[in-house]
């Protein structure tokens, strides 16, 4: 079961230092960085047990602190790994934008440690959102071109 | 084919702006805040929207006229779509500010209206919604190749 521990009240310069670093996140300032981390949660996953299974619908985006992830699909042949998730990167984008039921799910390699955001909180601040949106679309644009070229 | 010179008001515009998905949730006044930050264009026949590899800063409406989106292969150019009135091209380049992946050829006579980046962000409120837009419509796409890709394997 997910354990969400807190919302962050301490601003945590190491923290701030991560998350300018995340692909999702570039070109936010430092106090636009800072309003990421207050709208965020902290969530907490046991090795082996899943942030969100497949059918949930969660309109949330996490991004992995520490720990490790993977991301599951079900194949008439059992679960089958599509993707590592390391610390530093993001999750559960797809369901975020569309709000449809997550097609896979994020299981735990080892006790891990996300922030969770979730997308209503960004309908109070535009220019977080903006910034938000563009490099979203940008990283599905890019895996889109990706998947282009393979076919 | 609607004549390209019917589209002359902006109320006849921001109805076709209305209508076209990458605007969904825009309200009238946002749409007509938009149409006010792009810039209208005309396309002779045999003329490009843009070519392949040019470097992208804009994504255009196609309002009417007609106009083909190729690819270059070894030979010749592969025809990839028709386009239809109200369709979007290059929303990708824009947002990962790569350079265009194809061209986009009037056949016949175009209009179209062409929204570049600093206009769609003069408001952000409306750059968020249409941002949210592209990503749900490239992730759409993710998501049938994802599908394709998962019948394949079955």
């Amino acid at each position: 079961m997910n354990k969400i521990v807190s919302t962050p009240k301490v601003l945590d310069d190491a923290l701030i230092g991560a998350l300018s670093r995340v692909t999702l996140f570039k070109g936010l300032s430092r106090t636009q960085l800072i309003w990421v981390i207050s709208a965020t949660s902290r969530v907490v996953v046991d090795a082996d047990k899943c942030f969100y299974e497949s059918g949930d619908v969660t309109d949330v985006l996490f991004i992995l602190i520490s720990g490790g992830v993977t991301i599951e699909k079900a194949t008439k042949d059992g679960l089958r790994s599509i993707s590592e998730i390391s610390p530093g990167q993001t999750f559960a984008e797809l369901a975020f934008v569309d709000s449809r039921p997550h097609t896979t799910r994020a299981r735990a390699t080892s006790k891990s440690l996300a922030l969770s955001l979730h997308k209503y909180r960004l309908t109070s601040t535009h220019d977080v959102a903006m910034i938000l949106y563009r490099n979203i679309a940008a990283m599905q644009s890019q895996r889109l071109r990706k998947l282009n070229e393979q076919n | 084919m609607t004549d390209p010179r019917s589209y002359t008001t902006d109320d006849s515009l921001v109805a076709v702006l209305g209508k076209v998905s990458l605007f969904a949730d825009l309200s009238r006044p946002q749409l007509a805040f938009l149409l006010g930050a792009t810039s209208r264009v005309v396309i002779p026949e045999g003329k490009l929207f843009f070519d392949e590899d040019d470097s992208a800063d804009s994504l255009y409406v196609f309002i009417a006229g007609e106009a083909v989106v190729e690819k270059r292969t070894a030979a010749d150019w592969l025809l990839l779509a028709k386009l239809n009135p109200g369709q979007i091209v290059g929303e990708m380049a824009i947002v990962d500010r790569l350079p265009r992946s194809a061209r986009v050829r009037a056949v016949k006579n175009c209009l179209a209206i062409r929204l570049d980046i600093a206009g769609l962000e003069s408001s952000h409120e409306i750059a968020a919604i249409v941002y949210r837009n592209i990503a749900r419509t490239i992730t759409e796409r993710v998501r049938a190749y994802t599908d394709l890709d998962d019948k394949r394997r079955e």
